[in-house]
């Protein structure tokens, strides 16, 4: 599926002394099976801008197109079920007696048969590194747990994009490392992921393209690497960028690695000469 | 257990008045309709008086870079920013034990260089325990504490700790991507803290390697 915003506003109170207006005329397309990473300072607009991808929010003006047709004529159902969005602290929202029950809900109410319900449970959970807690009460699990299990519950709804608001955020790096390796592996089955995050390295891992947001307003669209080093000076690139950054003239050698990997092979190759 | 001298199981109170908690999720510490009552909510609850409190807002709301945002509505704000108010919040009580769960998740670059200067600042007057993930916000620290699996496995300086490969790999720990990079060049992951002094460290090594050839 190809998710497109055109020229989106949005403004919180309008009319009230407390008007904010958090875009102004944002313009990005999420391509099919493609990574995009959403990146920007606190309060940019980031979660504001991903809210309007499954019209959980909608736009004071612009458009926001599935598959090139107006979201606001797709059927609210259908279009949350295809549009998966996982919200900051997501595990705030776990609410049934066991992590199966938990997860099932979203399915279950899209009128799937019980034997497609558990499939989908079942499989969630498992992509999640979860599958041993489908008994369990969500209120007993640790913090990276409850994490996978509210990750998992969007995913059994099957959507065509995922959209990820910080889902690492405050995470174990183990946690944090399953679920980028499970970004990958959305992609490789064809699903598109929308990675919200501060955390600029592991969108360098990840993304294949990164939109840079400031103050509501779209401030760069590209590849990491066109993203990253056009933007390195002002503190909006990753550790592996800032250190091929500062190597200053020598850099031309190097190339604009933003991996890790890349970028560890670069210096190497570097420092050997 | 006994914070300050006090036993938290019959002088609670004693011990909240002491030990103030940022949660990691910083929604489940808001509780006022505007962020300049959230900040003053500490307070008032242990009886401050009007002016001194209206001073001790005002300044934990600049110490946490909010000006401006006093009459919002905390669930208007983003992630970020309630994280900022519940640690204003905190910083206007003013405890002298801060426990601190993952205080920058929420936070950009800047505003996590921010925080962490501000309670590098503290640390001259108060006892700080910061819970973090990021090994890289604890390259200044005293002590790490190294937990797991509900036990102290370690006590250990930053610099021993990064240096330590088995013991980060035991507790799954992953060190500062420019900390790893250093490590696997073969550099000294404990002295090279930010990209500029690593990217300083290859060049110095391939100025070595062309200087030997």
């Amino acid at each position: 599926m190809r998710l497109e915003l055109r020229d989106v506003f949005h403004v919180y109170a309008p009319g009230t002394p407390f008007e904010v207006e958090a875009l102004r005329g944002v313009s990005v397309a999420v391509e099919p099976g493609e990574v995009l990473g959403i990146v920007g300072g606190t309060g940019s607009g980031k979660s504001t801008l991903v809210q309007h991808m499954n019209l959980l929010l909608t736009p004071a003006s612009g458009e926001v197109l599935v598959d090139g047709v107006d979201a606001r004529t797709v059927e609210r159902g259908e279009l949350r079920r295809r549009v998966g969005l996982v919200f900051q602290f997501p595990e705030a929202a776990l609410f049934a007696p066991t992590v199966e029950e938990d997860v099932a809900f979203a399915p279950r109410r899209l009128g799937l048969d019980g034997g497609e319900v558990r499939t989908r449970v079942r499989d969630s959970l498992e992509a999640l590194g979860a599958g041993h807690l489908a008994g369990r009460s969500p209120f007993a699990l640790s913090g990276g747990e409850k994490r996978r299990v509210a990750v998992a519950g969007v995913l059994a709804m099957g959507p065509e994009v995922l959209v990820l608001d910080e889902p690492t955020a405050g995470l174990d790096p183990a946690t944090r490392g399953d679920l980028l390796a499970l970004i990958l592996g959305l992609k490789a089955a064809g699903i598109s992921v929308v990675l919200v995050s501060h955390d600029l390295d592991e969108v360098a891992e990840v993304a294949d393209r990164v939109c840079a947001i400031e103050r509501g307003v779209v401030r760069a669209v590209g590849t990491p690497a066109e993203v990253f080093y056009g933007a390195a000076e002002e503190d909006l690139a990753p550790a592996t960028v800032q250190t091929v950054v500062a190597l200053g003239e020598a850099q031309r050698g190097v190339g604009r690695p933003v991996r890790f990997r890349e970028t560890l092979a670069a210096l190497e190759a570097l420092a050997e000469g | 257990m006994r914070v300050a001298g006090y036993d938290p199981a019959t002088e609670p109170y004693e011990v909240r008045k002491r030990l103030g908690i940022l949660f990691q999720n910083p929604e489940n510490g808001l509780v006022a309709p505007f962020v300049e009552d959230d900040v003053a909510f500490g307070l008032e609850n242990l009886g401050v008086d009007r002016e001194e409190m209206r001073a001790r807002v005002a300044e934990a709301i600049e110490a946490v870079g909010l000006s401006g945002y006093e009459r919002r509505e905390p669930h208007t704000l983003s992630g970020g920013e309630k994280q900022r108010v519940a640690l204003a919040g905190l910083l206007a009580a003013g405890p002298e034990i801060l426990a601190l769960d993952e205080p920058t998740s929420m936070l950009d670059a800047a505003g996590r260089r921010e925080v962490l200067g501000r309670l590098q600042a503290l640390r001259a007057t108060r006892t700080i325990l910061h819970a973090t993930h990021h090994l890289e916000e604890l390259v200044d620290a005293d002590r790490i504490l190294v937990l797991n699996g509900g036990n102290l496995v370690s006590d250990v300086t930053p610099a021993r700790l990064f240096s330590d490969a088995e013991l980060l790999r035991e507790n799954r720990l992953v060190l500062p991507t420019v900390q790893r990079l250093a490590l696997e060049l073969g550099l000294s992951p404990a002295e090279l803290r930010t990209p500029e002094r690593l990217a300083r460290a290859v060049l110095a090594r391939a100025a070595r390697g062309a200087g030997a050839r």
